[in-house]
């Protein structure tokens, strides 16, 4: 009877309690059941900030391991959350710095280790023709992401992905919510001018009567100052070499 | 045209602007063409990032052994470090008291025993002999059983009767140990506190006199003093 009662109280627990039974108690229990609420979506995070799944991975397991240290630091009328995410998102700052100062490319990243559009919508899938193209449209779309600044990708990936409120981004980020706005919205804008010559490419190779019109996407996007031009044409050699490996 | 400022798009965009600003933002995207590729550019670029699919984090890449073993082997040891540490704690075994233990229970199972073997010889014997034997001789033989058995149920009686003597012995030597260990002590208090109170009455005494004899020396001082006045 003790111990029904003991487990329904530990599934119906709050992220705060649990963290401060763990914070008071050392209760590797009530870890166990953050590290299970919270380790896909922190995972989720820090693939989609590295562009990585295998350091996405590391990334979450060093995030949890910060938080069992940093235990006591928790403070007791934080949000669990917001403490959390803020964690992941500085070790994925810290990450991409290392990355950067070796002068890696995390757009050149193993294939096997940014695979998207597998494993679990196999079943979604009609055919191999279409699974090849929305892998090749993730993998656009992993680049684009990539490209942005660092504060522009974190607030995209926050809001869009985990869809957490404006006001949440905000406590994470410590910054005011204008400003989480004006992130998003040059986000958004930079996202589209990386985004909008590629599709429209390939819609065009795919459909050749819509050729022209992308041709005239492409002018249109040409003029715009901030569009990577060798990226994105790297991104499309990458694109040939697989179509070529088909 | 007056254009909104850029970061007001995106509470519009992601669904959380307020009320006002919604119909407000809406109705400058009816008017200005500007404006309204903008925005359907950003609508279509969110879109496209959910091209981007993760497969499930849940299927973890094999390194390491799988949870479920790691918190087996985790249990395991905790269960060890209990066990070692209830086993260093128990208390000391009291010797004496197991060997009593040891010694009733071997005597009580033994006479057990025994009342058991006899009934079964009896019992062959009987079987054996049973057409010969008067009836006579079968109450010999059944209030000999019964005999037995009451003896043997009388032997364990008094031997527990014995046990419980002696724990009782032990318990009274016990308590007469310790009375003892009291009145010496309640004697060594007495003897100290009358020790104590002779000396402070020889002390008592001792000062009076001297008080006595200060105050005499005094009086003679007084008297020399006033004999040589005049």
């Amino acid at each position: 009877m003790g111990r029904v009662n003991f487990l329904s109280s530990l599934f119906s627990m709050t992220d705060e309690q649990a963290m401060w039974r763990v914070q008071t108690q050392d209760d590797h229990r009530a870890f166990v059941e953050l590290l299970e609420r919270w380790e896909e979506p922190i995972g989720r995070l820090c693939a989609r900030m590295t562009g990585d799944l295998h350091r996405g991975e590391d990334l979450k397991q060093e995030t949890f391991t910060r938080v069992f240290e940093k235990r006591k630091s928790f403070l007791p009328n934080a949000r669990f959350s917001t403490w959390l995410w803020r964690i992941a998102l500085n070790l994925c700052h810290d990450e991409l710095r290392r990355i950067n100062r070796r002068g890696e490319s995390p757009l050149d990243a193993d294939e096997n280790a940014t695979v998207s559009g597998q494993g679990d919508f196999a079943s979604e899938t009609p055919g191999p023709d279409v699974q090849t193209a929305e892998r090749e449209e993730g993998e656009l779309v992993r680049r684009a992401l990539l490209q942005l600044p660092e504060i522009y990708r974190g607030v995209l990936v926050l809001r869009h992905y985990e869809n957490l409120k404006l006001r949440e981004i905000a406590d994470i980020l410590e910054i005011p919510e204008g400003t989480v706005n004006s992130r998003l919205a040059e986000g958004l804008a930079q996202l589209t001018r990386i985004l909008e010559p590629q599709f429209d490419e390939r819609r065009g190779r795919s459909d050749p009567a819509r050729t022209n019109e992308a041709a005239d996407g492409r002018k249109r996007s040409g003029s715009l100052p901030v569009c990577p031009d060798d990226s994105s044409s790297s991104a499309r050699r990458g694109l040939q070499m697989k179509a070529a490996n088909l | 045209m007056n254009h909104p400022k850029r970061e007001e798009w995106a509470p519009y965009v992601f669904g959380e602007a307020t009320p006002e600003a919604r119909h407000r933002l809406a109705d400058h995207l009816q008017d200005c063409p500007e404006c309204a590729a903008e925005i359907a550019g950003w609508r279509q670029s969110l879109d496209k990032l959910d091209r981007w699919k993760l497969p499930r984090m849940a299927a973890r890449p094999a390194q390491g052994p799988p949870p479920l073993l790691k918190w087996g082997v985790a249990a395991a040891l905790v269960l060890g470090a209990g066990v070692g540490l209830g086993r260093w704690s128990a208390p000391a075994v009291d010797l004496n008291a197991l060997q009593n233990r040891i010694e009733a229970s071997v005597k009580s199972s033994l006479a057990v025993d025994r009342q058991q073997r006899l009934a079964a010889d009896l019992q062959s014997a009987l079987s054996i002999t049973d057409g010969q034997l008067t009836n006579d001789f079968r109450t010999q033989l059944d209030s000999a059983l019964a005999g037995a058995v009451n003896r043997s149920t009388v032997e364990t009686q008094r031997q527990l009767g014995e046990f419980i003597q002696a724990v009782n012995r032990a318990r009274e030597e016990d308590r007469q140990i310790t009375f003892s260990w009291i009145e010496k002590i309640q004697k060594q208090h007495a003897a100290d506190y009358l020790s104590l109170r002779n000396d402070l009455e020889t002390v008592a005494s001792l000062t009076e006199e001297e008080i006595r004899r200060a105050r005499q020396s005094l009086n003679r001082l007084a008297a020399i003093q006033s004999n040589n006045e005049p």
